[in-house]
């Protein structure tokens, strides 16, 4: 399937740069509507297929960045219990080499399992609000896990990329790159692929979030929850007037340079852009200002919580409910930073940094779902948590695990995905995905199909060759779409 | 155990008949607990230890390629098969098995052929496989890729593949149009579609879009006015070459080429790590650019800049400029903790393919690692033949600074060095004639008084020969030692008897000694002065290894210091001065302290077997292993990659079996003020014993068989002392069967001045030559640049092929793939040296005969001067990427470029800034022009430009009057704001204004890019990018609009304009500033509309309009205006 890059079809230079121009046009999109005609023209182009309806508009994705221990979240093994202490290579047989190479004994859960909602999923009380603990409503019975995801990198660079790009290594669009490129955005204020930095920045960089050879208008734009939201976003001018004075100067200096040059396309797109930049100096700081929601979600978010990292990713988590509000097709939200750049890498002291971490996210997580749900937005936003990697069900050292990359969980919600199942398993360690694998390919196809993209079309040709989020691999998995 | 029957223990018991019983009964008992070995861990057992060596040992004769006696070994059903010598692998039974026969040279056929046994642990292996039953994994057989059929391939696109020719001019239409050759093509080619070039911009707008492309700033007024009033008819030339000469012209076009070699001066990943003194290669490249040196020579330092016998050097400062330009191999992205090594070193290789064959061939040369190429004519193992060049070079810091100064004093050393051991040697020897010719007489008065009984200590105190002789009673080394057993006996069979024994035990030790290096690999012997293999940076170790009866010249009080006994690669404390210099980055990880820059030594790459290295050394050194070339050492696993010696002569172990690394080199750097002698580097499963072989004499001395033996061993002592003596002054030693015995008496006789006195006069003569060898030495010394910069750089090795690999899968290597450029060049031959073979790729790559690499650069240029290349895929000629507009014109320019320009890039773009090509305006001609080109790929107008990231910065500077020309230095730090952040962020924050440097001073963070830079498409740094986005979005408005550095900028532009006193009137002011940013005039409407602003702005301040707040607001407001940023 070749869908040659913008630049070089029969499409004109002037529609490809509107498109791009505008910035939240869809490019994809303009292809499939203009297949026929290059078909004809070079028989090398295909339609993206779009034989399945979107079930999902947008995207939400909670990355859960150090990897978060599926064996003390949401992949029970009473086998760690029971041979606790034990030499692993003993009983678990032979270990694949680690990062730290420094294995200790099996190592159980320090938080307790139980089967929850009406589903009764297995899960631990890591996170009392997403599970239900203690008497809260909690959400199991909305969320689909999955115990068998796999990836192919242990360390958290590569595997940064590969989560994010489907490629190990820097360079390659991002997903959100990927789905904006497909279906550009239904904001034209807005840019279609957010990243909400919490305060950590993942291992690899905003490169995480990059457009790769995609145009850069795909490329994900870094809004920070505290301080200023985007480079450049504030005004130098805070006085509108000024601001007015010198942008009709800049329109009328524009205006007579066209008429000397005659009609460029660059030149048009960049007056186009000039306006929407105006535009987003206001509409994004309105997307930012939580003020004018009631006190009953800021409560139900933790927005003031006692805890400064809970209340950061209230405020993330509830700015991503404003974002798909407003057709922003794919957000990502960046943890707290809970203690310096450990994030969920708990090498060491396990319990202490995963309840911090936990005590993060928690909460603003289970609220934002019930608060989409409450909305009518759930079905047609797909909720994705989960890290890079997992840890090893083996102690490194005393009390941390390693990384983990041969079996770990992640869940999914709303977007058109079946509820309060769990897919796959691990081996009765967790360690080692045995039941209905899923590689991070799949997991790509499922949300580019939830989408309604089928991930074997949407391709774009760079460096010779027609190149695509999930390379040569993925399979959708169909037993977890509703 | 279903395969074993009656017959298999008798052969096994025959098989290990030396071995006492009961082991045999636990090894059959082990072996069963081996067949439990899950599949799993079969697989891992195969592909660790079985797989690698039949790849690297077998498969260049007997796989794909190769069937040498018809037998293949790179499947199963090849290896189970019955072939000459029966079948190669029985499964379950390894003593029928042939290869198991071979492999241990039991009979005539012994593998691998010609080479020594391998390791009894491989042999163990693949016994322990076999009994297993010879797993191996549900594969297809290796095929040459039916569907690859290289012809095919190349004539898909032959025009590719066959060198440039000068091409007829061809007809065209209008005869007065055409400026230079380029134009026919052009004007031919859009006659040939019924069209016309559109008008000839006005000269403003040509210079100002001159002037951009040439040197990346917008042009002053000044310069514009004085081109346009230039009415001389050569005033383009003038202007041309103006700009051509400026050192900013160096600064615009380094950077293109850095686009190129994903220039970074971090590794990014993680933490970011620093890639120390990485900068120095922008430098050579800005010099590079604009001393104009030749193309082929740029290229050739690229890829042998190390290699070249006569480097270029720095006109003022002497230093070796080529060898930085091989630094560009490691400024790509490294990982700082791969578990897998090997996989990780094959990402890195990828990557340097990548780039190397994108850059200079235009080719995508790494789409062939798992497979051969699609669609081009370059196989899976053309790849694997360009990763051997890799592989076959290794990184260093070198002191690029010093080190082709200090060579020719390295060499001055060497001569004064041999020349004053000569002469020791000669007048000591001479003066040793009399006492050796005494020594008979001497030893016989001597074993007479030792065999009068009752003699005591006191009667020998004067009497030196016979305190030597009592001395050597229980000295078993020492040369009087079977003299002194012998004197003791009372009858000749006693002597006899003793002797017998004494020599028996002199040959078990020799044995002994012989033994130590049973079964271990040599990976470097640096015994014998073999030159071959002997690598260092630097001069430390002077110009070979020192042999065994070297003279080692001494101090003046002790001139002759003695003869070498152990062979080494030794350390000359000459360059302990050494230094670098302290502002000199330090390498990342756990390396930054090894100061091994000029004082290393390089053992050749091996393959890891064992993964125990051992050191026979004496002294001091920092080690470090390059174990898959594993450089980042900041990982908690490959820490051992490191390690730290300081010891007598022993044998040193660097255990690398934790890294799992697959080939390895040592690297010994050297430690100022302490020895180091390397004697052997081997690998081994166990530490080799360290016995002293005894001397030859001795064993020669028991067995002599005369009736009297005494006087026949006197004799013989006094012949073999005489001997060695005169060897000494023939300054023969090498040349003697025993070279270590004849040097061992030697320092015998230098270090018992009471048995071999020599005169005052020669005592004297000999101090007054150590002298002036010391007081030669001390001029030197002198002489040396001691303090040095380094660079990254390439370091050469031995030649090493990389196997290919099975669907690029690293633990699947098949058969090795000899170095060369891709097979389809027309000239591709492969290498034959021992080293890299980096000279004769980087030869094939300039090679008229190479159809691509003058194509590639003329392309590239083109690209640069109009926005859009002849082939537009500037990275990619092949079958995926574009087919050239005008391919006749690309070949004429190719062909003219490598003869008539001589590779200059200068006189390239000369020629096609003086075209009429380049004059067209931008103006669409006609609504017909636009339907019929719409890309404008027949360039029948100039295409609207938008400026690249960095000359809008640093025209914004410009204009400002804050652009610092400063060049070259170190990197300005950037500036980290709330969304420059992360991880390994650098721990200054730099500038906000950068200190007005140009921004290709601006640091090169892989993960901490300017975001002004990023909005305007700078390419992210990871592979070539030779043709970057040009993008069109809102964020580059805001930035604009309330980018700090803009807002600042604007502020010091309007603060010039406003105090300037030529610029006395509103009008004045504004059209000065009109013409500074835009490169044009402004007409009465445009003046008007201003004037209207600076009212407004006046009134919104509540202020005249002189008020710097009014002039602040307009300038800022003008970088917003598109005539800034876009070129006509």
């Amino acid at each position: 399937m070749l869908t040659p890059a913008p630049t070089h079809t029969g499409m004109s230079r002037r529609d490809f740069l509107r498109n791009a121009g505008a910035g939240l046009g869809s490019i994809a999109l303009a292809h499939m509507l203009a297949s026929d005609e290059l078909n004809a023209a070079d028989g090398s182009l295909n339609v993206i297929s779009t034989d399945f309806s979107a079930k999902a508009k947008s995207v939400i994705f909670l990355f859960m960045e150090g990897a978060v221990s599926q064996i003390d979240s949401w992949d029970y093994k009473p086998d760690l219990i029971k041979y606790n202490g034990k030499d692993p290579r003993q009983t678990i047989g032979k270990l694949e080499k680690t990062q730290f190479d420094s294995i200790g004994t099996v190592l159980q859960s320090p938080w307790q399992f139980k089967q929850r909602g009406e589903s009764g999923n297995w899960a631990s009380n890591l996170f009392p609000h997403i599970v239900g603990d203690n008497g809260l409503q909690g959400v199991m019975d909305e969320i689909c896990i999955i115990n068998s995801l796999t990836s192919k990198f242990p360390e958290h660079t590569s595997a940064n990329y590969f989560l994010h790009s489907g490629h190990g290594v820097q360079g390659r669009p991002s997903m959100g790159a990927w789905v904006t490129y497909g279906l550009g955005s239904e904001n034209n204020d807005l840019p279609g692929f957010l990243v909400l930095n919490g305060g950590q920045i993942p291992s690899g960089g905003l490169d995480n979030f990059s457009s790769g050879f995609l145009p850069a208008v795909y490329q994900g734009s870094l809004l920070n929850a505290n301080g200023t939201p985007l480079a450049n976003v504030n005004p130098n001018e805070k006085d509108l007037q000024l601001q007015q004075i010198k942008r009709g100067l800049v329109r009328k200096l524009n205006a007579h340079s066209l008429q000397t040059t005659g009609s460029v396309d660059a030149l048009e797109s960049a007056i186009e852009n000039y306006e929407l930049a105006a535009r987003m100096q206001v509409a994004i700081p309105e997307l930012m200002d939580i003020s004018g929601e009631t006190e009953e979600t800021h409560n139900l978010y933790g927005v003031n919580s006692k805890n400064g990292h809970t209340k950061t990713f209230a405020r993330q988590c509830l700015i991503a409910r404003r974002m798909v509000e407003r057709g922003v097709r794919f957000v990502e939200l960046l943890i707290p930073m809970t203690n310096g750049y450990s994030r969920w890498d708990a090498h060491g002291d396990l319990t202490g940094n995963h309840n911090r971490n936990a005590a993060a996210v928690d909460q603003p997580t289970a609220a934002l779902i019930l608060d989409l749900k409450r909305r009518g937005l759930l079905d047609e936003t797909l909720i994705v948590f989960g890290s890079e990697f997992g840890r090893t069900p083996f102690a490194q050292g005393r009390d941390g695990r390693d990384h983990n990359e041969y079996g770990f969980s992640m869940w999914l919600a709303g977007g058109g995905v079946k509820q309060g199942i769990t897919y796959g398993a691990t081996d009765n360690w967790g360690y080692k995905a045995v039941e209905n694998p899923v590689e991070m390919h799949d997991l790509h196809a499922t949300i580019l199909y939830l989408l309604g993209l089928n991930h074997t079309n949407l391709t774009y040709r760079f460096s010779g060759r027609d190149i695509r989020l999930t390379d040569v691999h993925g399979d959708v998995i169909h037993d977890i779409i509703a | 155990m279903p395969h074993r029957n009656d017959n298999f223990y008798i052969r096994t018991f025959r098989f290990i008949h030396c071995i006492p019983r009961a082991i045999v009964v636990l090894a059959l008992i082990s072996s069963t607990l081996t067949d439990s070995l899950r599949a799993e861990e079969k697989a891992d057992f195969f592909e660790k230890k079985i797989r690698p060596v039949l790849a690297i040992h077998c498969f260049s004769c007997h796989g794909l390629n190769k069937q040498e006696s018809e037998l293949r070994l790179d499947h199963i059903s090849f290896l189970t098969k019955k072939g000459f010598y029966g079948n190669p692998v029985i499964p379950g039974k390894p003593e029928q098995s042939t290869i198991i026969s071979a492999m241990k040279h039991l009979d005539d056929l012994q593998m691998p052929e010609g080479k020594p046994k391998l390791p009894a642990t491989v042999i163990a292996d693949f016994q322990k496989w076999i009994t297993d039953g010879a797993y191996w994994p549900n594969e297809p057989v290796a095929k040459g890729d039916s569907s690859f059929n290289l012809t095919e391939r190349i004539e898909r696109l032959p025009w590719i593949w066959q060198h440039p020719k000068p091409q007829p001019l061809p007809d065209y239409s209008d005869s007065n149009w055409p400026e230079n050759e380029i134009d026919h093509f052009i004007l031919a080619k859009l006659d040939e579609h019924h069209l016309q070039p559109t008008e000839f911009t006005d000269r403003p707008t040509w210079y100002r879009r001159l002037h951009i492309a040439l040197l990346g700033i917008v042009p002053t007024p000044k310069q514009i006015e004085e081109f346009e009033n230039d009415s001389r008819p050569d005033a383009r030339e003038i202007a041309v070459d103006a700009l051509l000469a400026s050192p900013r012209f160096g600064e615009r076009w380094a950077r293109h080429w850095m686009d190129l070699m994903r220039y970074s001066e971090t590794r990014g990943h993680e933490s970011d790590f620093l890639i120390a003194n990485a900068w120095h290669y922008r430098n050579y490249l800005i010099d590079a650019f604009n001393s104009g040196i030749p193309y082929d020579q740029f290229v050739k330092e690229h890829i042998a800049g190390d290699l070249l016998t006569q480097p270029r050097l720095d006109p003022v400062t002497g230093a070796n400029q080529s060898v930085v330009a091989t630094g560009w191999a490691f400024l790509g992205e490294e990982v700082h903790a791969p578990v897998n090594i090997r996989q990780d070193e094959c990402d890195r290789t990828d990557n340097k393919i990548d780039v190397l064959s994108k850059s200079f061939l235009g080719l995508t040369v790494a789409c062939a690692r798992c497979h051969d190429h699609k669609f081009d004519a370059i196989t899976q193992q053309d790849y694997y033949a360009l990763s051997g060049f890799i592989l076959s070079s290794s990184f260093r810091q070198v002191r690029f600074e010093t080190a082709e100064h200090n060579r020719n004093i390295s060499q001055a050393y060497e001569v004064a060095k041999a020349s004053y051991k000569k002469d020791l040697a000669s007048r000591f020897s001479a003066a040793l004639t009399p006492s050796v010719n005494r020594m008979r007489e001497e030893l016989v008065a001597a074993v007479d008084v030792l065999k009068n009984k009752g003699l005591q200590d006191s009667d020998i105190k004067d009497q030196p020969w016979v305190a030597e002789i009592r001395a050597a009673r229980n000295d078993t080394a020492h040369i009087f030692h079977p003299l002194a057993i012998a004197i003791e006996q009372p009858t000749q069979d006693e002597i006899r008897q003793q002797l017998d024994a004494l020599a028996k035990a002199y040959e078990q030790q020799n044995d002994l000694a012989t033994a130590a290096l049973d079964g271990v690999e040599i990976i470097a012997d640096y015994r014998n002065g073999e030159t071959d293999g002997f690598m260092q940076d630097g001069y430390t170790f002077g110009s070979m290894p020192e042999r065994v009866g070297e003279l080692v010249i001494g101090s003046p009080e002790k001139p002759i210091a003695g003869i070498i006994e152990h062979g080494a690669a030794i350390k000359d404390p000459f360059w302990d001065v050494l230094q670098l210099h302290p502002a000199n980055e330090k390498d990342s990880g756990n390396l930054q302290a090894f100061a091994r820059a000029g004082r290393m030594l390089r053992t050749p790459k091996t393959t890891l077997d064992s993964g125990r290295i051992f050191y026979l050394v004496s002294g001091a050194a920092e080690v470090y292993a390059g174990a898959d070339s594993y450089l980042m050492v900041a990982g908690p696993i490959h820490k051992n990659v490191r390690a730290k010696f300081d010891t007598k002569r022993a044998w040193v172990e660097q255990n690398l079996t934790k890294t799992d690394a697959h080939r390895a080199h040592v690297e010994f750097g050297a430690i100022p003020g302490k020895p180091l002698r390397v004697e052997l580097v081997v690998q081994a499963e166990k530490k080799p014993a360290l016995v002293a072989r005894p001397s030859s004499f001795l064993i020669d001395a028991c067995r002599i068989n005369e009736t009297n033996i005494s006087v026949a061993l006197i004799n013989f002592i006094a012949m073999r002392t005489q001997q060695s003596v005169t060897l000494l002054a023939d300054n023969a030693l090498a040349q003697s069967d025993h070279p270590a015995d004849d040097a061992s008496i030697l320092n015998w006789i230098i270090n018992k001045p009471e048995l071999f006195p020599v005169t005052d006069q020669t005592k004297n003569e000999l101090v007054s030559l150590a002298n002036e060898f010391q007081q030669q030495t001390d001029k030197l010394v002198l002489q040396l640049k001691i303090q040095s910069r380094t660079a990254v750089s390439l370091m050469d090795g031995n030649g090493v092929n990389e196997n290919v690999l099975n669907r690029g899968n690293p633990q699947q290597p098949t058969h090795e793939a000899p170095r060369m450029i891709p097979t389809a060049f027309p000239h591709a031959t492969p290498v034959e040296t021992n080293g890299s073979g980096r000279m004769h790729l980087a030869n094939q790559i300039v090679d008229e005969q190479n159809p691509l690499t003058a194509r590639v650069i003329v392309n590239r240029v083109w690209h640069h001067m109009f926005g859009q290349g002849i082939v537009r895929s500037v990275d990619n000629f092949g079958f995926l990427g574009q087919r050239p507009s005008h391919p006749e014109l690309l070949d004429h320019l190719a062909w003219q470029f490598m003869h008539d320009d001589q590779w200059d890039i200068k006189r390239l773009i000369r020629r096609i800034a003086l075209s009429s090509t380049f004059r067209l305006s931008s103006q669409p001609s006609s609504t017909k022009a636009e339907m019929i080109d719409p890309e404008n790929t027949l360039l029948h107008r100039a295409s609207v430009k938008r400026m690249e990231a960095e000359a809008i910065r640093d025209s914004v500077l410009a204009v400002s009057g804050q652009l610092n020309l400063q060049m070259h230095g170190a990197p300005v730090p950037v500036q980290l704001t709330e969304f420059v952040v992360g991880r390994g962020a650098p721990s200054k924050s730099g500038p906000l204004d950068g200190n007005g440097r140009r921004s290709i001073y601006i640091a090169v963070r892989r993960n901490f890019l300017p975001t002004l830079m990023t909005t305007f498409d700078f390419p992210i740094p990871f592979t070539t990018r030779g043709n970057r986005n040009v993008t069109n979005v809102p964020a580059q408005s805001l930035a604009l609009m309330n980018d700090p550095l803009i807002y600042q900028q604007a502020l010091k532009w309007a603060e010039a304009i406003s105090h300037s006193k030529e610029l006395d009137t509103t009008d004045a002011k504004v059209q000065e500033m009109h013409k500074r940013l835009y490169g044009k005039a402004a007409n009465e409407v445009v003046i008007n509309n201003c004037k209207q602003v600076l009212q407004s702005l006046a009134d919104f301040h509540n202020t005249d309009s002189n008020d710097i707040k009014v002039w602040h607001d307009f300038a800022h407001a003008l970088f917003s205006a598109n005539d800034f940023i876009y070129i006509y």
